[in-house]
């Protein structure tokens, strides 16, 4: 009878980290990232952005209007610095293009030239470029829960803020991708991705993003602060900080054409 | 003779202008006027094939200025001013006139429903090859030591654009400043597909010849893939092609890989046939027929970058090899540091001996130091 009662308590105990389990992933990966990509994708966006490139001890500055139409559209023109005033792109599904005004010449940016680096910054024509829905390339998993540290730059002031997140590994399912593996930490009240960790198939860590400052802008929230860290690069980092951002709004058609970059 | 053969363009300019500005009159003040442009030192050192050295400084300003009374309309200037100061005479292949005003584009494009009107002297930039564009006739740019594609002279033209689609559309140019069957005339239609831009375009090059052409642009498993191909007929020799296929890569650890392969059918592939005095008379711009590009750059960090450049003619094999480091060493600053280096057999192409050519300069080792700011 001791024996049974033992076992039951085993059984009970059993049944109850089950349930823990259970529990504590009653969502699965695939409908997080399906209410991240709910919240960053929209009909129409328009944001007004200043990018801070860190290269060591040197900064350089960069201001943008971008315009976006669904996942896959794109437009984005550069307001300063003057060296850079005029310089456009423009992006349609899985193509890309940059305007330069000083030749007057519309350039094909291909394939290989995707891995470069976008005016100087961290992220690559390819992170501005990715535009399908990331359940579309990746399976996704979750691999625990974690409170996270977020740390982000309001006007003067620092602000770190402590965020319970589900952490999610996204595995590609094709080889020929550039970031084979995505570890993505979601915060779990809003859904926005708060940081992200890049891999190459190898295992070799390539970049690290993060997002902070979340604002909800009419039914979405959206973050108003972003870091990219190239991990190939040394000692660099670029900051963006989004000043203006509107949603769902009305975008002239004739934005998202190459007739728009001259 | 017909109206058509006395219509010289470069008259009927001047009207077409006043009829804009009569235009411009009608709409509401300047709603935005834009200003920006650079000043720039070059340093160049040279040793000529022989042994003489020399040394240049040019500087030079250019502004940009876009005076935009509605958004449909843009007047658009670039102005430039150049002083060289030399130890030796140096040959200006593409520099601009010296210690004088130069107003290199002056244009107004008006954009109506479905089209773009540009009248004015302008850059007309067709083709995707990126150091030969065999298509690319109306203000063509070679691959330079020390002038950027930018300081290309712009040309007298008249430009209609019609979109297709998001990426597509046919384009019209007339050149100004001859006779209507004297004057370099032409049509181009573009489209995407896919993950390509594709091209066609037709050109009247106004002498009696005319070329056909295309162009594309695009990737195959990540490897960018750039062609360009010009057939030319003219009525004195045989008809001619000229013909461009690149390739591009970028490794993982950031290196560019660029390749380009140029055919070039009007060039002789044997040195004795080399038409020398047609190079130096400005009738053709290669000897060969066979030419190969090789570069490779990579961004050190976001504001350092390191190139190498190396073109061969592959049928006398002789070569230029360009190194260069350029840095944006501020926000608005920029130096450069390039190299100019040539070698292979004696009597080739880009290494000429002193007889073929006696200014000793194609041959010649060059240094320049740049520094450039933009406003």
């Amino acid at each position: 009878m001791k024996s049974l009662f033992k076992l039951n308590i085993r059984i009970l105990g059993l049944f109850g980290i089950w349930c823990l389990g259970f529990g504590a992933y009653a969502i699965t990966g695939e409908e997080i990232i399906k209410r991240v990509d709910a919240n960053l994708t929209f009909a129409t966006a328009r944001t007004e952005s200043k990018l801070v490139i860190h290269i060591g001890n040197e900064i350089r500055e960069k201001e943008l209007i971008n315009y976006e139409r669904g996942r896959d559209t794109g437009y984005a023109e550069f307001l300063s610095p003057p060296r850079d005033k005029g310089i456009k792109y423009l992006k349609i599904q899985d193509n890309m293009w940059m305007y330069l005004p000083s030749v007057e010449k519309i350039i094909k940016i291909e394939g290989h030239m995707l891995r470069q680096s976008m005016m100087g910054s961290d992220f690559s024509y390819e992170d501005a470029l990715e535009s399908t829905k990331l359940l579309e390339k990746y399976a996704a998993q979750i691999v625990t829960e974690e409170t996270i540290s977020v740390s982000f730059q309001k006007g003067e002031e620092q602000v770190t803020k402590q965020r319970p997140c589900y952490v999610i590994d996204l595995i590609a399912k094709v080889k020929d991708i550039t970031y084979y593996k995505r570890r993505i930490w979601v915060d779990k009240e809003v859904y926005i991705p708060l940081m992200e960790e890049l891999f190459a198939l190898s295992g070799k860590k390539l970049k690290v993003m993060t997002m902070g400052d979340i604002k909800k802008i009419k039914n979405r929230y959206y973050p108003m602060y972003y870091t990219m860290k190239n991990l190939l690069r040394s000692d660099s980092l670029t900051e963006m900080f989004v000043a203006k951002a509107e949603f769902d709004i009305e975008v002239p058609p004739d934005t998202f054409t190459q007739r728009n970059l001259k | 003779m017909n109206f058509r053969s006395y219509l010289q363009l470069k008259r009927v300019f001047p009207y077409i202008f006043v009829f804009c500005i009569l235009f411009l009159q009608n709409q509401a003040a300047f709603a935005s006027l834009d200003f920006g442009g650079y000043y720039k030192n070059n340093l160049i050192g040279i040793i000529k094939k022989g042994g003489d050295s020399l040394i240049a400084d040019e500087n030079k300003i250019r502004w940009r200025i876009d005076l935009r009374p509605s958004p449909k309309i843009l007047l658009h200037l670039e102005p430039e001013y150049a002083t060289l100061i030399k130890s030796l005479v140096v040959p200006l292949f593409e520099a601009p006139e010296l210690d004088k005003l130069n107003w290199d584009r002056l244009y107004l494009k008006l954009s109506f429903p479905q089209t773009d009107l540009t009248l004015g002297k302008q850059r007309i930039a067709w083709g995707t090859g990126h150091v030969w564009n065999p298509t690319d006739v109306f203000n063509p740019f070679a691959l330079s030591f020390a002038v950027a594609e930018e300081e290309r002279k712009g040309i007298e033209a008249i430009r209609l654009q019609i979109p297709y689609g998001p990426a597509g559309g046919f384009e019209g140019v007339v050149l100004s400043g001859n006779e209507w069957a004297k004057s370099k005339k032409g049509l181009k239609a573009k489209v995407n597909i896919g993950l390509f831009d594709l091209s066609a375009s037709y050109v009247d090059l106004g002498d009696g010849s005319n070329q056909i052409g295309y162009d594309s642009a695009g990737e195959i498993k990540g490897v960018g893939v750039r062609s360009e191909t010009a057939l030319v007929s003219t009525p004195a020799i045989p008809s001619y092609l000229k013909s461009v296929m690149g390739l591009g890569y970028t490794l993982d650890n950031g290196w560019g890989i660029d390749f380009e392969y140029y055919f070039n059918g009007l060039g002789k592939r044997s040195l004795s046939n080399y038409n020398w005095a047609g190079l130096f008379a400005g009738d053709i711009v290669q000897l060969g027929m066979d030419y190969a590009y090789l570069g490779f750059n990579k961004i050190i960090d976001e504001i350092t970058t390191i190139q190498f450049s190396f073109l061969m003619n592959a049928d006398d094999q002789t070569w230029i090899f360009f190194p260069s480091y350029e840095r944006n060493i501020s926000q608005n600053v920029d130096v450069g540091l390039i190299a100019m280096l040539v070698g292979g057999q004696e009597g080739g192409e880009y290494n000429p001996t002193t007889t073929q050519d006696p200014t000793g300069f194609i041959a010649s080792k060059r240094i320049l130091i740049k520094v450039r700011y933009s406003f």
